[in-house]
């Protein structure tokens, strides 16, 4: 089934590590094939790294971006998630980093970045409250 | 390969549930593909060719690293999963020159 994908004008998206840009109307693209893809809104850059939230979550974009489940960027997702682990302060946030590193060492990029995209979310809240 | 486990069919994959017990027998190479290592509740990792056993026993190692550290258990990490930014990989790097130069 393919997946359609909307976007508005000016927005871009990474497919199987290609950058695609919209015009400037609004567009709609239908994927017939499975493919790795992230939005713009999505992606993190290297030097907005600030937290170990945003480490762990630029190793796991990583991964997914280039398509490699093992190897070097394993190790490098591995050694982030290990950070935030050791700096969890509750029994939740841990089940929610065990959760990611079993979908990364399942291979399930996908699944493991929205997750961490959530921890991301819910840690940056905190900060905000607190 | 002599498999440590058995097996009714031969296309079957051995099913690994305890982490630890795993490792170790990737470590030792008592199991031939097709295998299964399961982490969680439909969460598993699998090799169906002996090329990609060495990145199966990577990933369980790994996952096993972060359990330990979850446990409050003292864990000394390799070299290679010492303290650090990530590096930027020239795949993810290209991705990102392009999206700031056409944003």
């Amino acid at each position: 089934m393919p997946l359609k994908l909307s976007l508005k004008p000016g927005e871009a998206v990474v497919v199987n590590g290609a950058v695609i840009r919209n015009g400037e109307r609004r567009g709609t693209m239908l994927l017939e094939t499975k493919a790795r893809i992230l939005r713009e809104r999505d992606i993190l850059y290297a030097e907005d790294i600030k937290t170990p939230h945003d480490a762990a979550y630029f190793a796991l974009m990583q991964m997914y971006l280039v398509g490699h489940t093992s190897g070097h960027l394993y190790d490098a997702a591995i050694t982030a998630l290990a950070d935030l682990m050791e700096l969890a302060g509750t029994e939740g946030d841990r089940e929610d980093i065990l959760t990611i590193t079993q979908l990364v060492a399942a291979g399930d990029l996908y699944k493991a970045l929205g997750n961490c995209r959530k921890l991301l979310k819910s840690s940056m809240a905190e900060a905000r409250n607190g | 390969m002599a498999d440590a486990f058995s097996r009714q069919d031969p296309n079957d994959a051995i099913v690994l549930t305890n982490l630890d017990k795993a490792i170790e027998a990737l470590e030792k190479g008592l199991v031939s593909v097709p295998v299964r290592i399961e982490f969680a509740d439909d969460i598993s990792a699998e090799a169906t060719h002996a090329s990609e056993l060495d990145g199966l026993l990577q990933r369980a190692r790994g996952l096993r690293l972060v359990a330990m550290i979850a446990e409050g258990q003292s864990v000394d990490r390799p070299s290679s999963m010492r303290k650090g930014k990530p590096a930027l990989h020239p795949e993810v790097e290209e991705i990102l020159d392009a999206l700031k130069r056409s944003g």
